[in-house]
């Protein structure tokens, strides 16, 4: 019963809150954080049931014969619920203060409440087909909050953009949906999992996988379905820091992690995913570094990080995989609510050349920032540093030593661009009142940030502002989370993370016996370090030692410049995808409307109409001024008809 | 009794209407109303009304006046009664009378096509439904050229039907076969081809599928957004219900042979169907395009031979019907508003008019298949469907389109409701309870059955049973109490 609680309260919300936004007024943000923060409760309280050997299963609904929906809470899910409805709670309260004085304040929490009852259906579903439900509706969620501010252009593009290419993920399920209805019959994941080592044939099962690993890789932004998450941070701060960042991009490595036995019964579908996750992380980490919007530089961290988890999972380093998924929930919320804060502060200023300075103006935030970066680079003692070292050591010890390689290079690339962030806006001297030319922004294309129509202004009056309270309060409590959730990791095999899970996901079968790692992890986390070291030096070499502080602004403006133009355009894949898909679709429809329909078909019946005697005679007629004439001798055979079969009617019985 | 009634009844009181004072708007759209809901009662009162049956022609062969309700007919009456009523709300404006009749002598026509069980009587209906849609399209376009469209293509259609039914009553004795399987009479002879041919090209044309469809948005445009919902809605069913109920029971090798080319005109609309919306200014025709593909889709499911695509293809029919009307009546909102359809003029609605814009979205959604509404159900059905009856590259090809409709449905939402508001577009009120009061039931049933469409697959499930869509793949004559061939 509480597990339907958990499930509809935000529905209930959501509900609520869109459809009574106007009278509720202020009361729209308290009344949507509660309805995120009982099912927190209620989760916690479920925590014997789902955690004992058979999970907690309610039934829903049966289509027809085979296709049974259901809610299930199992460990994997119970950690889901427990990030996405307690990190929820923490950001919805922030969008409080956030968010206060916005046109469309009760809406923005409707969509919120949308969002974690999408999410929740998602990580709770039983079957296959729920999961693509709670897959398009966190889809759709996610559509309403990149375009909340609907009047901006670029926001209704990007949401767009958003949801059409998830919409190729949500497709690629669909056909994984089709083999498994096909050879397993029913949707529940305990049967496919029971019976698919002798439904499928390898080919199948590589297959059901690839069309999984689409799903996937079009809501977790891996290459090369990657480029609508740049542009999602159009929405709202709090968007970014729940949907793009902490949760639903992290979906990928759920779906992943919950066919945990699909993956290990499959070699081809680890290396696939392996590559895949390693080319992201080591994409969009080198994609940060070029960035000048602080919401794009975490845009694309997340898709780095994202890659980790996704090689981590692919790999079958499925502990380390949702271990980093779980600590980098909390240091990347942090770190985009913080990046708030400065925006806020700064009125809606995101372009980090046009900082600087701020760690007096602004210690809380520079405190905040500086935990959360420690923690994402990976620096000993942080969470990121466990979760990253689990995923990394893992995928060397999986044998996968070349995808080992790409994730230790990405950790120094990682360190340098976050450290370049941090000392970009923190340290130095304010620049916010420096000519934009000054500092290379000349080009819209080169400004890096959208123009700045937020909705400061949209503000109606000057008011009062929420307390500050509201927006440092959520970000002081996941401070600690980001320090220390990933001590969960400390004892290795004895750990309290691999006992919660035990064999949950299983291991993956093999072909060849794996050979075992060159080094130790002690050597590994040591080369991790070494790389993470060098990443901050040239950071701090380039934007923060003396020289580089005090001619901050023409060597900002050098940099702006020579940015190169294949990083710039981020590999062209947007451009490609427009002169290939969406140029050509577009002007086959046009030539279809514009050309086919009149001047082939419709010719061509012409022609034949023409042709024929009795058409032509109609089509002279209707020119002659007998429509009425016609329209009147059609009614009256109606009449007859209806009249014949009144009579016939009323004597046959 | 109900189902004689079902038929008589809208037609009756749709002529009576003609009695009411020409500016009696509120008197017409009320009168509808009450019979749509009428008509959506009595089903509902009595599923298992009992069949009307009256001697009719004993010569050159036996028909019958032979009404009844089969498993799918049942929903499909329902739906019928349902955006009837809905349409009905939303009559206004100096035509509502003559519409609102026109509106009620269609349902009743319609009614004729879904429960007749006889060959010939369902011909008759078939092409009574025409007139009502021709009259009012002829007194609304500004000038007659997609009336006498709509009326040449459908006509010649059902001359086909017509002729088609005439050549299987003098073959099988009698034309009161639908519904009936001991009645079923299975053509061998070459002459089987041709009635099948009559048959499948009216239906073809009435879908329409393509490249029968050019008929389709000039007349989806021109109607007036009442009509244009229900012709759209159910209407457009009627071929697709023809094709399940009448050519798969009685002509099932036929259908057989034909399912290369119908897989090919499907498939080629859902393309075809996609990419034009994906292009089209109209939002109306963006609407009737992406109607062309979506039918398309049902196409293939009922030449699959497939019993799973069998069952999505009556979820996605009562699915499109609910949300193309949906459409049509939001979009017809927004034109009577903004006085155009352009999507190049309208923009920014959705600042001033947030229900609208909400109710729009919502049909929208439906549209695209989103997961949890009923269009999704009848798309997963269909399509899980055709992969495990074996058309696997159909399947994957049929795919591309679920993401163009995602494209081209979030065009046509954020072509008029986002972006800045536009400074030359007149500002009117938001959507009026009764025009929310239309959309509700439609958005409340597509939501329902997108969560459970339980009902309808069980219904479903029965039709399939009793005539087993596999009769379509195997070559073998099913059942067939007596065959003759042609002397």
């Amino acid at each position: 019963m509480l597990l339907y609680l958990v499930w509809l309260l935000p529905l209930a919300g959501a509900v609520l809150l869109w459809a009574f936004g106007p009278q509720l007024k202020s009361w729209a943000g308290p009344i949507g954080s509660a309805m995120i923060g009982v099912p927190f409760a209620a989760t916690l309280a479920l925590w014997p049931d789902a955690t004992a050997p058979a999970g907690l299963h309610v039934p829903l609904v049966t289509w027809l014969n085979g296709w049974s929906f259901g809610l299930q809470l199992d460990r994997l899910s119970l950690i889901w619920t427990l990030v996405i409805t307690g990190v929820g709670f923490l950001i919805h309260v922030y969008s409080i203060g956030y968010m206060d004085g916005d046109r469309a304040f009760a809406r923005f929490f409707a969509y919120m409440n949308f969002f974690v009852y999408a999410m929740l259906t998602l990580v709770l579903s039983d079957n296959v087909i729920g999961l693509l439900v709670g897959w398009g509706l966190v889809g759709l969620a996610s559509y309403f909050l990149i375009g909340f501010w609907f009047e901006r252009p670029s926001a209704v593009a990007a949401a767009r953009k958003a949801f059409v290419m998830n919409v190729v993920g949500d497709v690629g399920i669909m056909f994984a949906i089709f083999v498994i209805v096909a050879k397993v019959g029913t949707i529940g994941y305990a049967d496919v999992f029971a019976k698919f080592g002798t439904a499928f044939t390898k080919e199948e099962l590589f297959l059901v996988c690839l069309g999984l690993f689409i799903g996937c890789a079009a809501k977790s932004a891996q290459v090369p379905l990657h480029t609508w998450l740049p542009d999602a941070m159009e929405g709202p701060t709090p968007v970014s820091a729940l949907i793009h960042a902490a949760t639903m991009v992290t979906a990928g490595v759920y779906l992943i992690a919950r066919f945990a036995p699909l993956w290990n019964a499959s070699p081809d579908a680890r290396s696939l995913v392996g590559v895949i996750g390693a080319i992201t992380a080591i994409a969009g980490a080198v994609l940060g570094c070029v960035q000048w919007d602080i919401k794009r530089i975490l845009a694309y961290s997340t898709m780095s990080q994202i890659g980790y988890m996704i090689m981590g999972v692919g790999v079958g380093a499925f502990e380390g995989g949702v271990l980093h998924f779980l600590t980098h929930a909390f240091f990347k919320a942090q770190l985009f609510l913080t990046a708030g804060i400065v925006i806020h502060a700064l009125h809606d200023e995101q372009d980090v050349r046009r900082m600087g300075g701020l760690r007096t103006r602004l210690p809380f935030a520079y405190f905040a920032m500086l935990i959360g970066v420690l923690s994402i680079s990976g620096v000993p003692g942080f969470s990121g540093f466990f979760s990253k070292d689990a995923v990394l050591y893992e995928t060397l010890a999986k044998g996968h030593p070349y995808l080992y390689a790409v994730g230790v290079v990405t950790a120094g690339i990682t360190a340098y661009y976050m450290f370049r962030m941090l000392f970009l806006t923190f340290f130095g001297r304010y620049r916010g009142d420096v000519d934009p030319s000054d500092l290379g922004i000349r080009h819209p294309e080169f400004a890096g940030t959208a123009p700045s129509a937020g909705h400061h202004a949209e503000e109606e009056e000057p008011h009062h502002h929420a307390p500050a309270w509201l927006m440092s309060g959520p970000v002081a409590v996941l401070i600690p989370f980001s320090i220390a959730i990933g001590w969960l990791q400390f004892g290795g095999d004895t750990s309290p993370w691999a006992r919660f899970f035990g064999d949950f996901f299983g291991t993956a079968a093999t072909t060849a016996p794996v050979p075992a790692p060159p080094f130790s992890e002690v050597v590994s986390t040591a080369i991790v370090l070494v790389l993470v070291l060098a990443g901050f030096a040239v950071a701090w070499l380039r934007y923060c030692n003396t020289a580089a502080l005090q001619n901050a602004v023409p060597r900002l403006r050098a940099e702006t410049v020579r940015t190169p133009a294949l990083l710039w355009n981020a590999y062209y894949f947007d451009a490609a995808y427009d002169y290939l898909l969406v140029r050509p679709a577009r002007a086959l429809g046009a030539a279809f409307v514009r050309f086919v329909d009149p001047h082939v078909i419709d010719a061509a019946v012409r022609e034949a109409a023409i042709s024929s005697q009795w058409l032509g005679h109609l089509f002279r007629s209707f020119q002659t001024g007998l429509v009425r004439a016609y329209a009147l001798s059609i009614a009256f055979g109606v009449l007859c008809v209806v009249a014949y079969y009144a009579v016939a009617f009323g004597g046959g019985r | 009794m109900t189902v004689t009634a079902l038929v008589l009844g809208p037609i009756v009181v749709g002529l009576l209407l003609y009695a009411l004072p020409r500016t009696a708007t509120t008197a017409a759209r009320t009168v509808a109303a009450v019979v749509a809901a009428l008509t959506f009662i009595a089903p509902l009162v009595d599923p298992n009304a009992p069949d009307a049956a009256a001697r009719w022609l004993s010569r050159p062969f036996t028909a019958t006046f032979h009404l009844g309700f089969g498993p799918l007919s049942y929903w499909l009456v329902l739906l019928l009664a349902l955006i009837t009523f809905s349409a009905a709300l939303t009559l206004k404006g100096d035509r509502a009378r003559e519409i609102a009749a026109q509106l009620l002598v269609l349902q009743g026509a319609m009614n004729g096509v879904f429960l007749a069980k006889d060959l010939l009587l369902f011909a008759l209906f078939w092409d009574l439904m025409l007139i009502p849609v021709f009259l009012v399209l002829i007194t609304t376009s500004t000038h007659g050229r997609p009336a006498w469209k709509y009326l040449i293509y459908n006509l010649v259609g059902g001359l086909a039907l017509l002729l088609a039914t005439a050549a299987y009553g003098v073959l099988a004795g009698t034309t009161d076969v639908i519904g009936n399987p001991t009645a079923h009479f299975s053509v061998v002879s070459a002459w089987g081809l041709w009635i099948f041919a009559g048959i499948a090209f009216a239906f073809l044309v009435k879908t329409p599928v393509f490249p029968f469809h050019t008929w389709m948005p000039e007349t989806y445009a021109e109607l007036p957004p009442p009509m244009v919902a229900v012709v759209s809605a159910v209407q457009s069913k009627a071929g697709l219900y023809g094709f399940m109920a009448i050519t798969l029971p009685l002509l099932p090798v036929q259908m057989g042979q034909a399912k290369t080319l119908m897989f090919a005109l499907g498939l080629a609309g859902l393309i075809y169907g996609a990419l034009a919306a994906l292009a089209e200014r109209d939002a109306k025709k963006v609407v009737a395009y992406s109607s062309l593909s979506h039918l398309g889709l049902i196409l293939l499911a009922v030449f699959s031979g497939s019993a799973l695509a069998y069952i999505g293809a009556l979820v996605y029919m009562v699915a499109h019907g609910l949300f193309s009307a949906a459409l049509f009546l939001a979009l017809g909102a927004v034109e009577q508003r903004e006085e155009t359809r352009d999507l190049a003029r309208l923009g920014g609605l959705a600042s001033r008019n947030p229900r609208l814009a909400g109710a729009l979205m919502l049909g929208a959604l439906a549209a695209l298949g989103l997961p949890g509404l009923a269009g999704f159900a009848g798309e997963i059905l269909i399509l899980t469907g055709l992969f495990k009856a074996g058309w696997t590259l159909a399947a994957v090809i049929a795919l591309v389109p679920v993401v163009l409709a995602s494209a081209y449905m979030l065009r046509l939402y954020q072509g008029i409701m986002n972006g800045p508001d536009v400074p030359d577009l007149p500002e009117r009120r938001d959507m009026t309870w009764l025009e929310g009061l239309a959309l509700a039931p439609l958005v409340a049933a597509f939501v329902w059955l997108g969560i459970n469409p339980g009902a309808l697959t069980a219904a479903a499930d029965l039709g399939a049973r009793t005539t087993p869509p596999a009769a379509i793949t195997s070559s073998a004559a099913p059942e067939a109490p007596r065959v003759v061939s042609s002397r």
